[in-house]
Order: structure tokens, then sequence, then C-alpha cells
């Protein structure tokens, strides 16, 4: 009996071919577009992540307890030993630590300054330099090299071989100028970085702020582990030192990370349901169509449920095939987008990029997640299509649908 | 101003004219003298020891000794601020807002330290009161300053009145807030002038801060060659 149903539904399908190809067609734009935003959130998402963790946190992010509570009024005062956290974290199998120092300071040009911040770590951080690219030159080896970032060279007009020098706070609270020749220039994945970012050795910034003391220490968890029991382990062993160790979740760039991310995803229930209300309107104004075909039906015998079933087979029917044409055309779209600078890689974009920890482009990112959310959307909206509408018409008195004009 | 025009009346002499004795007491023909910077705020006490050397009430040359800021010298001259850093290639010249930048990490600014202008070009000045401090006579003046640009919009001073020297300070913002404190604890006589030996500088925005100035020796007219106060020296 179905299977004579689902016939009926496919010859009604290409019975009328212009509202059927209209309707699959909303359904694939819909797909398509929700594709495209998806692939798009899912860049961002990830690269928020990735450039926070390669840049900032790592996977758990060790400071001086006190260090985001006064870093505002005095960060240089609350620098850490990173060689006594790598001794008291010896022991722990399969993780990597990395020592950073990130500190703000001016760089004076001539006459001018310009305010800038000095970022430092170890020539062996393969962390951060898998992230970022050299343009020209290479990396710092020797205390009084630096390499500059992108920006800062295009804006300054700066190049290899010159030299810059560099005002900061020390941890002594006074004061330290020095002069460093550029190796390189950079290219950080980031808009604010990219801007205004010297990058020394550890050396480099100790000899600025004389103290070998460092920002912070990050560490990556190389097996997977669970990443809260892992910090929870470390601040057993930090009892009685100054360390703090937290998860790059419940830092305070990890929680704006994630409510960046919520905000995205919001975006994406936006397109949902503006998505789905394109897809309802399309099917109901379909089957609106159709109410005197029904009251036939019903005429000739035809129950409530059966139409229902009739309904539901051509809606489902086109919902999949408009959905899984849409979804290819949204994913052959999207792949121009996930290799290089990728979307928004502009100028103008940028000022918008750069408060986040994005890269100077967005990159989409095709995931099978984002395909099935489209498709589980489009399939939910072509049940409730063929439910609610198709019911409502169905009940109507048979002689009131023949009487209708469609 | 009414009652303003009639307390300046009732004092012997005008607070214009302690302010011109305090500025001239501050001018030296030539002095050198050495003396150490203590900074203690919530993170510690950090000590410098300095030389300084100055000419007339404007050339000053700031040279630290001993101390984490080893080797850093500030030279003031008639229209600029320099600063000298050993690792950096280049003499830094203050301006702005850097000018307002902590000096050694103290409570005393570079701007403090280099003060160019007399206090009477700064401030309009009145007389609060004519008192007995310490057993010392004392003029307490309140100035206001003439341009919106500086500092401290608002000083309380106590001026000794036998060395023309301000004892005590209250140095406050715009809207009357109280910012910075000056309490001098000792005092020396150099030929015509006084010279605060020991002086406490308390910023009363941060917790537990202060800075201390103790001068250890002084030579009254040493040597200046004509290269003391040039910026070329400053790096040499």
């Amino acid at each position: 009996m179905n299977k004579q149903w689902a016939t009926l539904a496919f010859k009604n399908i290409f019975r009328n071919r212009r509202r059927s190809l209209l309707t699959g067609l909303a359904v694939a734009t819909v797909a398509a577009a929700m594709m495209m935003m998806l692939s798009f959130i899912a860049g961002m998402n990830s690269d928020l992540e990735v450039n926070l963790k390669a840049l900032e946190t790592s996977d758990i992010l060790i400071q001086n307890k006190d260090f985001e509570r006064y870093q505002v009024f005095n960060p240089l005062g609350y620098m850490i030993d990173g060689n006594e956290v790598k001794n008291i974290l010896a022991d722990e199998p399969n993780i990597k630590i990395y020592s950073r120092t990130l500190l703000r300071g001016a760089l004076y040009l001539g006459d001018e300054s310009y305010s800038t911040q000095i970022m430092a770590f170890a020539s062996d951080d393969t962390l951060i330099k898998d992230r970022l690219s050299v343009d020209t030159g290479s990396y710092p080896t020797l205390k009084n090299e630096a390499a500059i970032s992108r920006n800062l060279a295009k804006n300054r007009g700066l190049t290899i071989g010159d030299k810059i020098m560099v005002l900061s706070g020390t941890v002594g609270r006074g004061s330290n100028a020095v002069s460093y020749s550029i190796t390189g220039i950079i290219n950080i994945p980031t808009g604010g970085y990219n801007d205004n970012t010297i990058i020394t050795t550890l050396e480099g910034a100790t000899w600025l702020i004389k103290s070998p003391l460092v920002s912070k220490v990050i560490v990556t968890a190389l097996a997977g582990q669970n990443i809260n029991n892992l910090s929870a382990s470390f601040n057993k062993s930090f009892a009685d030192s100054e360390f703090l160790a937290k998860t790059w979740l419940s830092t305070y760039l990890g929680v704006a990370v994630q409510i960046q991310q919520r905000f995205f995803n919001f975006i994406v229930l936006l397109f949902f349901l503006l998505g789905g209300t394109v897809i309802i309107n399309t099917s109901m104004m379909a089957i609106m169509e159709r109410k005197k075909e029904i009251g036939v039906m019903r005429a000739l015998g035809t129950s409530i449920m059966e139409v229902r079933l009739l309904f539901f087979l051509e809606s489902i029917t086109l919902s999949l095939i408009g959905t899984l044409v849409g979804l290819s055309i949204g994913t052959l779209l999207s792949i121009p987008f996930t290799t290089g600078t990728g979307f928004l890689s502009g100028d103008d974009s940028k000022a918008i990029l750069e408060g986040f920890y994005l890269a100077n482009g967005v990159r989409f990112k095709i995931t099978g997640a984002s395909a099935l959310r489209v498709l589980n959307l489009s399939m939910l909206i072509a049940v409730i299509v063929a439910v609610v509408p198709t019911g409502r018409v169905a009940r109507m008195k048979v002689s009131d649908s023949l009487r209708s004009q469609n | 101003m009414a009652l303003a025009l009639l307390s300046v009346s009732l004092y012997s002499q005008s607070a214009t004219d302690i302010l011109n004795k305090m500025d001239a007491n501050s001018s030296y023909t030539a002095i050198e003298f050495t003396g150490s910077i203590s900074t203690t705020d919530r993170y510690g006490t950090s000590s410098n020891i300095a030389k300084v050397t100055a000419r007339g009430s404007v050339d000053t040359l700031v040279e630290i000794t001993t101390g984490e800021q080893k080797g850093q010298r500030i030279l003031r001259t008639p229209t600029e601020v320099y600063v000298y850093y050993p690792d950096a290639d280049n003499v830094i010249r203050l301006k702005g807002a850097a000018l307002r930048q902590s000096f050694l990490g103290g409570d005393i600014s570079y701007e403090d330290l280099t003060s160019i202008k007399k206090t009477s070009d700064i401030y309009n000045a009145t007389i609060l009161e004519e008192g007995i401090l310490d057993g010392k006579g004392y003029w307490k003046l309140n100035l206001i300053a003439k341009d919106k640009g500086a500092t401290y919009p608002e000083q309380i001073l106590w001026v000794d009145k036998a060395s023309s020297l301000a004892v005590k300070g209250e140095y406050k913002s715009a809207s009357g807030k109280l910012i910075k404190t000056l309490q001098v604890n000792a005092m020396q006589k150099f030929g015509n002038n006084y010279l605060a030996m020991e002086s406490e500088y308390i910023d009363v925005t941060k917790k537990n801060s202060s800075t201390i100035l103790k001068i250890n020796s002084v030579i009254l007219n040493p040597v200046i060659t004509s290269r003391t106060f040039s910026v070329s020296n400053l790096s040499f």
C-alpha cells in the first residue's frame, strides 16, 4: 500500500514540474547558503581556537596566580620562573612545555615612538612557529636580534638589517631600552598581532626587562589526556608555589573565545530560522495551490492520513533532492575559501577581524557535521510542512476544498 | 576673591615673592651631589644610587651609578629631556605622556625630576596660613595651575620661612583629589641655598607606595665642561 503512495508521490513531483522545480530550488538555495554559512562559522571558530591555543594558552596555561587580577596595573610584577615550572613538571609524561613572554613597549624610530608588543619564545617552540610564517629572513637567534610582524614592517618602512630601539618597563619597576637588529619579517595569523609585534628570543626579552622571568608557561597535552584532570594534577604539584594552572577554556581569553563562538552559533541559528522560513513559505504555497486536488482525493474516499502520507512523501523527496543539490553547490562554492587567506582578507575586513583571534582572512572549514545539520533542518521542515498545513487542508470540508480556486 | 585679596594683604610678603624665593633656592651656579633613590611598593623595595650634576635652574644631568638601572642617564636642557640607556644605540627624547612616566618605577615622574619652568610661571599662588611646624615658621601656600596641562593642577605647599624650601606638599588632581604627598625629613645649607637631604614622596593612589630620596654627598661649584650638558655626552 505504502509503495503505491510512494509511486504516486513520485509521479506527482513530475506531474507539475514547474512547482516541484521552484520548491526544490528554494530548498537547494537555502541549503547551499546554509552550508556556506556553516563552513564560514566553522572556519572562524576553528581559527579562533587554533590561534588562541598557539599564540596564548595551548591546552593549559600556567601563570603567577595573581597575574590575571593585577596584570593591568603591573604585568611585569607577576612574571614567573619558567625553569622552576619545568622542574616541577619534569616527571609528567606526554606533555610539551613552552615558556613565553608577552609585554607592552614602545618602538622608537628616530624621534617618533609607537606602541608595540614584544613577544618572546624559544627557538624550539614549534607550537607557535607552525602557526606563523616567515615572509622574508629568519627568526632571531641572538639576544640583540628581533623579527617584526608583517604590517609593522610595512607601516614603518622597516626591513631586514635595520636596527630598532625598544623601550619597556623592567621587572625591577624601572625602564630600559635596547636596540635589536631585524632578522626577519613574520606573518602572524591575527590582525592585531600583525600590526605591532616585535618577536625576540627569550634571552632578548630577558635583556630588555632585566630578568630571566617569563610571562607564562603553556603546556600541550600530547596523548589526548583530559586537560581538566591534567590541570588539577599540575595545581597539586604547585601547592607550595606561586603558580596556577588553568585549562585554556577557563582562561579569560578562553572564556572570551567561547562567548564569541556562542555569538557565531547564534548567528547560525538566525540563519536557520531565516532559511527555514523560506522553505516553509515555498512549501506551504505549493500545498495551498493544491486544495482542490486534495478535495477530489477526499471525495474519492482518500483518508486524511493517506493525504498526509502522500504529501509527506512528496515533501521529503523534494527536500532531500533539493538539500543534496544545495549541499553540493554550497560545498563547491566554499572550497576556494578553505585555503590561502580565505574570505574577508581585505584591509577593511581586517579592522573587524582584529578584535578576534582570527586570521587576516577567514578560511572556511567544510565538515560533515555542517552538512548533517543542514540536512536535518531540511528534513525537519519537510516533515512539519507535510504534517501541519496538509492536515489542515485535508480536514477542510470536501465541498469547501472543491469550491477552492486552486 | 575678596577674601583671597584680604588674606594676601594680611601677610608680610606675597605668595609670588615666596615662590620666587623657592625657585631661587633651588637654583645653583653649579652643584654635584650623590644620593640614593629607594622605591617601595607592594612588590618590595628597590634602590638605585644616582649622581646629579646641575647648573643654574635648568641644566641637569642624572646618572644612575649602581642598582638595576645602572648606566641610565637623564639630561635636562633648556628645551628638552633626554634619556640614555646603555643597551640602546640612540638617546631617547622624552615628550608628551612619556614625561609623566615613573622614574625608576617610583613615585616621581621624569617631569617631576626635570621640571624646567619656575614655579611662579606655572602656578598662581595664594597664602592659606602662616604658622609653626616642628618649631619652624612656615607659609602654607595654595597653588593653582595656570594651564590645564600641568601635571598637578593644584598643590598645597608648606614653605619653610628660613630656607624657602617646600618641606611638605600635597599634590592634587583637577578635581581636588590628593595624588601625591611630599615630606622633607632633613635639610642642609650649602652656600646660600638649602638642599633637602632626605625627601619622601608617597603616591596615595597606590597602596604602600613611597619613594625616598637621600643625598649622601654634595660638591658645590664642581668643574663642569661644555660637554657636560650635551646630548653627545650622554652616550659617551
